[in-house]
């Protein structure tokens, strides 16, 4: 297998007693689109300041494209485009003077370079600012100057904190479109906390909460996750019970009630087949009236919400509300 | 959502399907009308005007209420103020209008510099009128200001066509006054017979040749400014302007050196009495060393080829002139001198041309950051503002200078240039100067977080803090050159000439200093997020700095121990001033600033390495 584009291993990064990421490891190949996903303060932006070399870990190591990001930090920075969250320009300069002077600093070669800077004008949407001062730019365009500017060297790798926060819904859609566009000849590292535009361009997920990655899968194994029955059925729940795992293929029940004699049941069945007719027939015929008879997907969402705010050390604070 | 195409009623559109609609915003921010520019606008026309009919009818009817000196004044005013208004105002009309004035301003500088003058002096005609007489100062001033109203112009414009003809404009007037003036004596040293026109004498050079050349300059820089000079003219413009400096440069050395070499021949190599002089034979040597290893370069692979070639052609004819020179005389006519003052003025010349040009075309990291920090100053209030406040601190004190002179009945001793610099104006706002000029350097990039952007580039941090360090030391120096021309108007004014050079020794220990306030302002700047605490902490070092001059002169020293009161006087630099301007340059004082500043330089990069150690 080549090198992968993203090697991260054991990370840690405290600031003083905040632990801000601890022991994160996970693997990125070159070409894949990775969205990193997170409530506000779980250490996405940190960690991509250590994987930009802009902060030290405080243990541990990572890798871009097989260079280390604390020991090799110039070889590192020459392949990488990093859009931090909020973009800072400077107010004074103009879009195409500030793109010219960001080529020259990331050592764009001068033959080629002014046809480069348009293609990156053209590719985030930003030639009609071009002549624009940046201070009267509004958010979109700050972002899309960003977005150019990650792109001006061509860097196999590109580290987006939060592209499409603050933007309208179409330059959402717009944005995402491009950074679609970009996979396979770009490893693409998004971090965001909205899970839609995840669902709609990643292909990869990787979930972090208070400093540690809690999840890792690619979109495709999320949308093959096993899914439930869901039935509300009225009538004695322990009968109901049985009668619901004696059934052929089912490995699991789970039981709550929802209100006065009516129960909603969680069923899971082998290999995630579905069920719901065959069960709607049996019920019938047990004279426990139906309610309710679903067979759900466990979506992105679902999987977040879960991941999120699920306990497993005791935590003196509630978990941040997700941002979504 | 809507407007886009798809006709199935999707919760989102698919991602790439659909073209989205063509993006019209970006949120069009609708100036306000300028309507406080244009009343300054109309104000500086005013003024201008005002001005202008007191200049002329002072010089033709004779006295009047407005004596030319405040005409001159006004009209000054005026054009600053119209100048405001073109700058800031980009309407169709306004800015067509301030185009057409610029087209003035040149028409009355070709007009100034054609018609022969003077035209009249004190009622009396002069009998040898001569073109080219009112060159200095009413043409350049006149091509400085049609300058200074075109650019505006070309940067406002919207319409391609206009905006082209402005900037093939500044180029060909660039071009045409560098080739006169610096071309004119060249062409006019190599034929003889070319000096009956005046263009081609050396004469011209000295006077108003150096100012066309630098106002040619300035003419090509903002033509460069409008255009990418990554690729194509733009930067075929910007070489050719670096490479006509560089070949003037070296004519203008080889000018002087060659023909003195092959003149004097062997015979400078002995002693009067015939033998060998070693320190002379081994300074030949070392030159003839000098272009073997310019030639070398050549051998360099990296380089291109031009420059290897052009490397080459140096090496080997700077030898082969020096060998030569060193076994035969084969010219026999004594050289004439060339290198004082024509020579050294085309070699300084020619350097600032192939800087400029280095500075647009160099693809160097620290060339780029450079020119940003610059440019940050120039399109920033804060820097205008140092400027105008310096300009007017250093007025002030020239006019008390001047007053000063004046009123002491009896002849002051030179040099008479001490008390103008030394005085609490001008230190006064040296000490607020500093911290202002500091002060936003690393804390803004802190602040808002582009340092992060900066040092996610393959950029180190020492090239960020030198970068920073030499535009700001290097704007620091133009706010004080008006101080120095300010005497110009002293020497006009009166007539009587006066030691100008301790100004030069004034001007070296200025620079060296200004290494250490620029290097501790921009220490101070690192070590926080917030502008003001940044520029509190660099007020209290230049508080600290002008109290040592105070511990110094004290009788009592505030009862400090021996050893403070050394430092203390060391780190007074009014009294290197005091010292350079009685023009005693105290070198060791100088070095002590400059090692200051560099060490501070140091900590700088460490403090912005620090992020990096755990």
């Amino acid at each position: 297998m080549a090198t992968p584009a993203i090697r991260v291993q054991n990370l840690v990064k405290n600031y003083g007693p905040v632990l801000a990421v601890d022991n994160i490891s996970f693997e990125v190949q070159p070409g894949e689109l990775v969205g990193f996903l997170g409530p506000n303060g779980a250490g996405k932006s940190t960690s991509m300041k250590i994987l930009t070399t802009y902060l030290p870990a405080s243990s541990g190591y990572a890798w871009l494209a097989g260079f280390d990001v604390m020991y090799q930090s110039m070889q590192v920075r020459e392949r990488i485009g990093y859009l931090p969250e909020s973009v800072p320009l400077y107010p004074e300069m103009r879009v195409v003077e500030y793109l010219q002077y960001r080529a020259r600093l990331k050592g764009v070669e001068r033959v080629g370079r002014t046809s480069r800077i348009d293609y990156c004008m053209e590719k985030s949407r930003i030639r009609e600012v071009k002549n624009r001062l940046l201070g009267t730019l509004s958010k979109g365009y700050r972002q899309r100057v960003g977005l150019a500017d990650t792109l001006l060297a061509d860097p196999p790798i590109l580290i987006l904190d939060e592209p499409t926060s603050g933007l309208d819904p179409i330059q959402i859609a717009e944005t995402l479109n491009t950074i679609k566009e970009l996979r396979g000849q770009h490893t693409v590292m998004l971090s965001t906390h909205i899970l839609t535009e995840v669902e709609k361009v990643c292909e990869r997920v990787i979930i972090i909460n208070k400093g540690r990655v809690r999840f890792d899968d690619t979109m495709k194994a999320i949308e093959r996750r096993e899914p439930v029955h869901e039935l509300e059925v009225r009538g004695p729940v322990e009968q109901v019970t049985k009668f619901l795992q004696e059934q052929s293929g089912v490995v699991n029940v789970n039981a709550t009630p929802v209100d006065d004699g009516v129960t909603a049941y969680h069923v899971k069945t082998q290999g995630g087949k579905d069920i719901r007719e065959e069960l709607g027939l049996k019920i019938a015929t047990k004279g426990w009236p139906v309610r309710r008879l679903d067979l759900k997907r466990e979506g992105l969402e679902h999987l977040y919400f879960a991941v999120v705010m699920q306990k497993d050390e005791p935590q003196p604070q509630l978990a941040p509300p997700p941002a979504a | 959502m809507s407007t886009t195409s798809t006709p199935t009623t999707e919760p989102n559109p698919p991602i790439g399907s659909a073209p989205l609609q063509v993006e019209t915003a970006p949120s069009q921010m609708m100036a306000d009308i300028p309507t406080f520019t244009r009343i300054i606008g109309f104000a500086g026309l005013f003024f201008l005007v005002l001005g202008a009919v007191a200049v002329i009818t002072n010089m033709y009817v004779g006295p009047r209420i407005v004596g030319p000196g405040m005409g001159y004044l006004l009209a000054f005013v005026g054009v600053g103020l119209m100048l405001f208004h073109a700058i800031r105002d980009g309407e169709q009309e306004v800015r067509r209008m301030y185009a057409m004035l610029a087209v003035a301003w040149l028409v009355l500088a070709v007009a100034a510099a054609v018609i022969p003058g003077p035209l009249s002096e004190s009622g009396v005609l002069s009998k040898d009128k001569k073109s080219g007489y009112n060159l200095l100062p009413w043409g350049v001033g006149f091509g400085l200001l049609g300058l200074l109203f075109t650019i505006p112009f070309t940067r406002h414009e919207t319409d391609e066509k206009y905006k082209a003809a402005a900037e093939q404009g500044l180029l060909w007037i660039g071009a045409g006054l560098a080739l006169v003036s610096l071309l004119g004596p060249v062409l006019g040293d190599l034929f003889t017979w070319l000096r009956q026109y005046q263009i081609f004498r050396a004469d011209f050079l000295i006077g108003p040749g150096i100012a066309l050349a630098l106002l040619g300059l300035a003419f090509l820089c903002a033509h460069l400014g409008q255009r990418d000079t990554s690729e194509g003219t733009g930067y075929w413009v910007a070489f050719t302007v670096g490479a006509a400096g560089a070949a003037v440069a070296i004519y203008a050395i080889g000018r002087a050196v060659v023909p003195t070499v092959l003149y004097e021949g062997p015979a400078v190599l002995r002693k009067p009495i015939g033998s060998l002089d070693t320190w002379r034979v081994v300074g030949r040597v070392l030159m003839i060393l000098l272009f073997v290893g310019i030639g070398a370069l050549a051998a360099l692979r990296q380089l291109p080829n031009w420059l290897r070639i052009t490397f080459a052609a140096l090496g080997v004819i700077g030898a082969a002139v020096f060998v030569l020179g060193s076994f035969s005389s084969p010219v026999h006519t004594p050289p004439l001198p060339s290198l004082v003052p024509t020579g050294i003025v085309l070699v300084v010349l020619g350097t600032i041309y192939l800087a400029i040009a280095l500075g647009i075309c160099s693809d160097n990291q620290f060339i780029a950051l450079t020119r940003r920090e610059l440019a940050a100053y120039f399109l920033s209030p804060i820097g205008y503002l140092v400027l105008g406040g310096m300009v007017l601190a250093q007025w002030g004190a020239y006019w008390a200078f001047v007053d000063g002179l004046t009123e002491s009945r009896r002849a002051v001793q030179e040099p008479i240039v001490r008390g103008y610099f030394v005085s609490l104006l001008t230190v006064f706002a040296l000490v607020l100067q500093v911290p202002a000029l500091t002060m936003r350097l690393m804390s803004e990039e802190k602040r808002s977080g582009s340092l992060e952007v900066l040092l996610t580039a393959p950029v180190n941090e020492t090239p960020i803090v030198l970068s920073k360090f030499f535009a700001t030391w290097l704007f620091f120096l133009i706010t004080w050159l008006p101080a120095g021309l300010f005497l110009i108007a002293l020497r006009v004014e009166v007539g009587q000439p006066f030691d100008y050079r301790p100004l030069l020794s004034f001007y070296v220990a200025l620079a060296a200093q200004g290494v250490a306030f620029i290097g501790v302002g921009l220490f101070c700047s690192t070590m926080t997020k917030n502008q003001i605490v940044a520029a509190v902490l660099m007020f209290v070092v230049m508080v600290f700095l002008v109290a040592c001059y105070l511990i110094k002169g004290s009788q009592t020293a505030l009862g400090l121990p021996t050893f403070l009161q050394i430092v203390a006087g060391k780190m007074s630099f009014i009294d290197v001033w005091i010292e350079a301007l009685s023009g005693r340059l105290p070198l060791r004082d100088t070095a002590i600033f400059i090692s200051i500043g560099v060490f501070f330089l140091f900590l700088s990069v460490k403090v912005l390495e620090a992020r990096k150690w755990n």
